[in-house]
């Protein structure tokens, strides 16, 4: 499963933030989820958590596959964080905009993971905020800004296929914007 | 109530074709019939005079709603334009869209009197930037300030510096609330009818398509809490731009625009929330690196340049891209293309997979994926 030479994006995020169904969006394998009851404070805003990891994977053929890993979203197991981070793509943030302080969320994380970001790329997703409560983008902004750092910042319904692509998306365009984007549309 | 549509200027393969449409695809919603008892007309506009067809018909038929049909685009004032060739769910919407008696006739009935003399006036326009070799622009460039994205970006800076509320009124009773302290607007504008604001010129004070601006007032906070629940939508502001520049700028940039100046991408659209544009992941990446010209940006990723326009105008609008003005901005060599030549194949297969999502959600969203 971690294949060094294997391409793989990673999900991260604090709990709730929706991990686990954005990689079930635009995974074409059913998700591998070791989740269980949650016995702590998550227990508070979710039934069941992930404690290992998430695992889907995006086919593209010819026998080439995109894993895509979910990390837990526990700071308790932030050991699992490095092995997974290790020669992959490019991290996904997922920051869930109704939690008590988002802000703060992103911050840990974009410290988490900042050798990584200084060498690589990242796209932030900010999940809940149909809910009306929480920061705004710009509010986002402002604490990218302090990590000098100018991402993709968009806000996803993670259930949404096309809004976790586009997240993908311009996590790729990022890293490298060679590549021409292609539309199936059908002309007669 | 099936829509009673006419048609006009076709040849006869492409009359045939569109019998055939209304009688299979549009079953039971369109029926053919002629002019004078059409809900609206469907116009070829391809190999002819444009101003000088439009004109003869506007003074024959001056209430008909109408559509134009044709490969480049045709802006005419109170039509809706559809593009050859032409999705069917697009072409049904229009259809719909110019059928629909409130929006249609208040276009039609607003704007007929004008229209045929506007040709005409157009025309004789035309003629003389040909005689001075500037046809190009005409393409390259419109005016925000004649369209709802003109009034609303003056709007928006006037509720910012007065620190007031400001109401907008248009047609009957459509209106914009624009408040100085928050990104949000209130409106009673569904999708459809932005779509058609974002086509139409707007009109001079007294007519029907004036657009009223005053500060708000207790009948207007009357008037709002009258309106049902469902009829009033809390809008991002950005996300109101972007969808009625994406409409209005169909691939032009707005006049006074420079295509070899820098400009500064400030940060992401939220793209995943806002009008979908062609190739407007790929833009931002590459203008969010460094300052870059529209010209640039064009020849370097080799992509249509209405995407680039189109993109430049609604980023202008929401007052995310501005032009570089700090010396070390011309210092950059905006020449360079980010590329990870190892990986560059799987990067380009994953792209053209993700890009599949969405695209087909894109299509999912206008029904159907057909064209005419």
């Amino acid at each position: 499963m971690f294949d060094k030479s294997a391409h793989k994006i990673i999900f991260t995020g604090p709990v709730g933030s929706g991990k686990s169904t954005a990689i079930n969006a635009i995974s074409d394998t059913p998700v591998i989820s070791t989740e269980e009851l949650a016995t702590d404070d998550v227990q508070n805003r979710k039934q069941t958590t992930t404690v290992a990891l998430d695992y889907g994977m995006i086919k593209l053929g010819m026998g080439e596959n995109i894993h895509l890993y979910g990390t837990p979203g526990q700071e308790r197991f932030n050991f699992m964080w490095d092995i997974l981070i290790n020669n992959a793509i490019g991290v996904v943030i997922l920051v869930d905009n109704a939690n008590a302080d988002p802000l703060t969320d992103l911050s840990f994380f974009l410290k988490s993971f900042s050798s990584f970001i200084s060498n690589s790329a990242i796209a932030i997703g900010i999940t809940r905020t149909d809910l009306g409560v929480g920061p705004t983008l710009s509010d986002y902004r402002r604490i990218l800004k302090d990590f000098n750092l100018n991402p993709p910042l968009f806000e996803i319904d993670g259930r949404k296929k096309d809004e976790v692509s586009m997240l993908i998306q311009a996590l790729l365009f990022t890293l490298d914007q060679s590549c021409q984007e292609t539309s199936d549309e059908e002309t007669v | 109530m099936k829509i009673k549509v006419a048609l006009h200027g076709m040849d006869k393969r492409c009359e045939d074709r569109m019998l055939t449409i209304f009688n299979m695809n549009f079953k039971g919603q369109c029926e053919h019939t002629d002019i004078e008892q059409a809900d609206t007309v469907i116009i070829d506009m391809d190999d002819k005079d444009v101003d000088a067809f439009w004109a003869e018909f506007r003074l024959k038929y001056p209430e008909v709603p109408a559509i134009i049909m044709a490969t480049d685009h045709v802006d005419l004032i109170g039509t809706l334009y559809v593009s050859k060739p032409a999705k069917l769910a697009e072409l049904l919407s229009a259809l719909k869209e110019s059928s629909n008696k409130e929006i249609g006739s208040n276009l039609s009935s607003a704007l007929n009197t004008q229209s045929a003399a506007n040709a005409l006036h157009s025309r004789d326009q035309k003629t003389q930037s040909r005689a001075n070799e500037m046809p190009k622009d005409l393409e390259l460039f419109y005016s925000p300030n004649n369209f709802l994205q003109g009034k609303m970006i003056k709007a928006i800076a006037k509720s910012k510096e007065t620190e007031k509320n400001i109401f907008l009124k248009y047609w009957k009773d459509h209106w914009v609330l624009i408040s100085p302290h928050t990104k949000f607007l209130v409106q009673n504008i569904n999708d459809q009818q932005i779509k058609t604001l974002g086509l139409v010129q707007i009109g001079e004070k007294g007519d029907q398509m004036a657009f009223s601006e005053h500060l708000f007032s207790d009948d207007e906070i009357a008037h709002m809490a009258n309106t049902p629940a469902s009829k009033v939508k809390v809008t991002p502001i950005d996300q109101f731009m972007w969808a009625i520049t994406v409409k209005t700028a169909r691939g032009r940039a707005p006049e006074g625009t420079s295509l070899d100046d820098l400009y500064v991408l400030q940060h992401w659209p939220n793209l995943p929330k806002l009008s979908y544009i062609p190739n407007a992941t790929r833009i931002s990446a590459f203008w969010l690196d460094q300052p870059q010209s529209i010209n640039n940006i064009i020849s370097k990723l080799k992509i249509p340049q209405e995407d680039v326009l189109t993109y430049f105008s609604a980023a202008v609008a929401t007052g995310i891209l501005k032009q570089a003005k700090r010396k070390e901005d011309y210092l950059c060599t905006p020449d360079v293309i980010k590329s990870d030549k190892k990986k560059q194949g799987i990067f380009s297969a994953l792209i053209n997979k993700v890009s599949r999502n969405i695209s087909r959600k894109k299509d999912s969203e206008e029904q159907q994926a057909d064209y005419v």
